[in-house]
Order: structure tokens, then C-alpha cells, then sequence
């Protein structure tokens, strides 16, 4: 192929010369306009009545493609008793965007309880209580996503702790995900953090497949317990109940991390399909810190 | 808009409109979607407001993005053109030559790499990483992507 040929060729094809005029005007009436309709947001907040209104009609990106329900994930992922309390009056909805990296990530409800795990009577009368958050994933340049593990982390963390101390490996985090129509779900699950409800507590999302939160990503006051992102990490603030607030236990949570694991007692697991990505964080047993990743 | 994200836009804008408007007129039908596209995808930047790493991501994410937009909008037009008109929608194509036809011609996984590669000299590695795709992958699209050309240069000799 002859080069300079074909830059003749391309060269020879004329753009509009008031290209970047029309351009630039156009995106300063879009910022206008995106500025006036987020003061008139402002304005409706004022009044209950009104916030409720602005509540029912704003439609997320995300919303406007037509996502799946977080019942609809949970069905997905083979737990029938998840996607009936993400229907229930217990359901948190929060359909909140933020963008990480190159996806467009929506955290779009969480449900805390008991009850709502696949793996059910565990021996020793271990009582399964757990949170799950269901979060969509979309590409921010518009292509769809097809694999279904995205380069993405996501762990719970806890305003006061250090996010290498609490995190979804300290409190038996793991996740199920799938890609449809272009969108990568991602069902979150852990030990249940409504104990922690007295604590800002979030749910971080942030670049890499299965890395622990570490002193890069994240920032924390020792003097204040304040966690902040750094780079293109995103701390989802999770609307938890301050009356479910359980200091004693969430202090037995968070020291959980240091006991040694037990072995003798692997869960039965039920057989997953092939379309879904199943992983397990967990440290490795009398070794707190070492990271085991196991995926199914 | 404030003065500082004015300024932000308007370096874009000026930096990257000429390679934008190239690449999307590698997928695009008429120099006018070519504009579209990348008009669409700065407006989606007002939007979105993606943060980027640097320069180069900043870069990647506009040309990717880009790309995919002159996509849609050449599919929306073939989709929604009737039957009768298909032929008039093919006229609307200006007279580009016989190099850059041919290449607009390509699958596009194809066209894009070849133009990236010989109208902005890029290197193999530094497309795949504005597509966003392994390095063997680029130069694969590359050499089938020239075998392609070639084919299509000799029919159009013939």
C-alpha cells in the first residue's frame, strides 16, 4: 500500500472549515443547559413533595438502556430467595452512576439480611447474614462489554477502619457476574455491614480484577477514619440504616480477619452454569493477609 | 461552563477534530456523518464527564469512542434507508479515490487499523493501545487488512 498515496486521498476530502466553531458552540449551550436543569434539580429538592417528584423522574444513563432489575441478576445468578427480597418492601434501590476507568458503573440496589445466601445450612449452625449489591457496568465509549469478568474490583469499606483491614477479603466477599446485551452484572456479596450502619460505610469500585484495597488506591486519616479514592477509584456512599448499627458485633467482624480460617468445613456449593463467573476472595488459612482468589 | 472546562473542551477540540473527522471517515458515509460522529461523541464528553489517566487515554477514549459512533450512524442509515433508495444512499458517497475507497471498504476491524496506521504512523503497539486490543491482534488486522487491499486493488485494475 502506498502511503503517501493514501494521505493524498484523505487530504483531498473536505471537512466543513467552521467545524470546530460549530462545535465548541454547540458543547457551550449543552453545558448551559445541563447547568440550568441541575439548579432546577436544586430547587425541587427543597420540598418533599418535590424531591419525591425528582426522585420517580430521574432517569440514569443507565436507566435509558434498558438494565436488567436487581431481582432480574439475582434470578440470573440462580438464587430464587435473593431476587424475591430484592422485590420486597426490604430491597434498597440506589441507581447511582459513577464513572472508573473506561465503564460507566451503576450501583443499582443492595438487600441485608439473613436467609438470602445459595448455600444454606452450613455445619456448626453458621448463620448466613449477608449484603448483596447488584451493579451494572457499561462501557463509557459506547462499545458493548462481552467478557464476563471486568477490570474492575469491588469491596465494601468502612469509615474508621483501613480499607487493608476491612475489605471484601476480610468479610467473605465474593461475586457472580454476566454479560447481556452489551451490559457486564455484577451480583456483590459479603458479610452482612448494616453492624457498621454508625460508620459512613461504602462500596468501592475501583481499576484491576481482584485486587485488594491497598495504600495506592486509597487514602485513610488514622487520625479521622477518613477513606478517600485516589486515581480512578469510586466509593459508593450504601444508604444503610443507623438503628441496624451494631458496634459489638461489627467489632467482632472486623477482628473476624484476624482469626485463622478453618478448613475442615468446605460449603457445599450448587452447580453454577457455564455463563456466569463465579469468585471467591478469602485469606489464605493461618496466613491473615495472604490473599486466595478461587474462580469457578 | 466554567472557564477552565471551556478551555479543557476547546484544547480537544482544537488537538483532536482533524484526526477524529479522518478516522470516522474511515466508517462514515459522507464527510458530513464523519462530522456528526465526532460532534456526537465531544457532546457525549459534556455528558459523561469521564475522568482520564492522561493524555493518551484521553486520546484512546475520543478515538474509540468516535469510532464506534460513525458505525451506528452508517448502520442507522442503511437500516433506515427504504429498499428503493439503497442506490441513492451509495450515490450520496462523495469520489474519494481508489486507495481510500478500497480501505473504507474493509471489514471495520480492519479499516481502522490500516488508516491509523498509514495516514497517522502509528506503530503497532501504540494502536493497540488506543483500541484497546493485544499488540499480535493489531498486527494480525494489519496483514489481512493489506491482503484485503491488495485483492480489492486488483479486482478494481482488472
Amino acid at each position: 500500500m502506498n502511503r503517501e498515496e493514501y494521505r493524498v486521498q484523505v487530504d483531498a476530502v473536505s471537512f466543513s472549515p467552521d467545524f470546530q466553531a460549530r462545535t465548541m458552540a454547540r458543547l457551550q449551550a449543552l453545558a448551559q443547559e445541563k447547568e440550568q436543569k441541575s439548579m432546577k434539580k436544586l430547587n425541587w429538592r427543597t420540598g418533599l413533595l418535590a424531591a419525591a417528584l425528582a426522585a420517580a423522574m430521574t432517569v440514569t444513563a443507565a436507566a435509558a438502556i434498558a438494565l436488567l432489575r436487581p431481582q432480574d441478576v439475582a434470578r440470573h445468578a440462580g438464587n430464587e430467595a435473593l431476587a424475591a427480597t430484592f422485590e420486597s418492601k426490604e430491597a434498597i434501590a440506589v441507581n447511582e452512576e459513577k464513572t472508573v476507568g473506561d465503564y460507566e458503573v451503576t450501583l443499582m440496589g443492595l438487600v441485608n439480611g439473613e436467609g438470602l445466601s445459595r448455600v444454606e445450612g452450613l455445619p456448626g449452625g453458621v448463620v448466613r447474614d449477608k449484603t448483596y449489591a447488584v451493579l451494572a457496568y457499561a462501557r463509557t465509549d459506547g462499545a458493548p462489554i462481552e467478557e464476563d469478568v471486568p477490570d474492575l474490583t469491588v469491596s465494601p469499606l468502612v469509615e474508621g477502619y483501613a480499607p487493608w483491614q476491612l475489605n471484601a477479603w476480610t468479610l467473605g466477599g465474593g461475586t457472580c457476574t454476566f454479560a447481556e446485551n452489551g451490559i457486564l452484572y455484577y451480583l456483590f456479596e459479603c458479610d452482612n455491614v448494616e453492624p457498621f450502619a454508625d460508620h459512613t460505610v461504602y462500596l468501592a469500585v475501583y481499576p484491576g480484577t481482584h485486587i485488594p484495597p491497598s495504600a495506592e488506591l486509597f487514602g485513610f486519616d488514622e487520625a479521622t477514619g477518613d477513606i478517600e479514592a485516589k486515581g480512578d477509584a469510586a466509593l459508593f456512599v450504601l444508604p444503610l440504616d443507623k438503628a441496624k448499627a451494631d458496634p459489638e458485633k461489627a467489632g467482632a467482624l472486623a477482628e473476624g480477619w484476624l482469626q485463622p480460617q478453618g478448613v475442615e468445613s468446605p460449603e457445599p456449593e450448587e452447580d453454577l452454569p457455564a455463563d456466569r463467573t463465579t469468585v471467591i476472595f478469602s485469606e489464605a488459612p493461618n496466613a491473615p493477609g495472604e490473599v486466595l482468589i478461587t474462580e469457578k | 461552563m466554567d472557564r477552565e472546562q471551556e478551555q479543557d473542551l476547546r484544547r480537544m477540540v482544537e488537538t483532536y477534530s482533524p484526526m477524529l473527522l479522518r478516522a470516522a471517515l474511515t466508517r462514515a458515509t459522507t464527510p458530513a456523518d464523519a462530522e456528526d460522529a465526532v460532534q456526537d461523541v465531544f457532546l457525549r464528553l459534556v455528558v459523561k464527564r469521564p475522568r482520564f489517566r492522561d493524555g493518551e487515554h484521553e486520546k484512546a477514549w475520543l478515538l474509540r469512542c468516535v469510532l464506534n459512533r460513525a458505525s451506528d450512524l452508517r448502520r442507522r442509515r442503511r437500516d433506515d434507508a427504504p429498499l428503493d433508495q439503497l442506490a441513492d444512499t451509495a450515490a450520496e458517497e462523495p469520489d474519494y479515490g481508489p486507495l481510500l475507497s478500497a480501505v473504507r471498504s474493509l471489514p471495520e476491524a480492519y479499516s481502522a487499523v490500516i488508516h491509523l496506521y498509514y495516514y497517522e504512523g502509528y506503530s503497532i503497539k501504540e494502536i493497540a493501545k488506543l483500541l484497546a486490543l493485544p499488540d499480535p491482534t493489531v498486527g494480525t488486522r494489519l496483514a489481512r487488512g493489506r491482503e484485503r487491499l491488495r485483492e480489492l486493488l486488483k479486482e478494481e485494475a482488472i
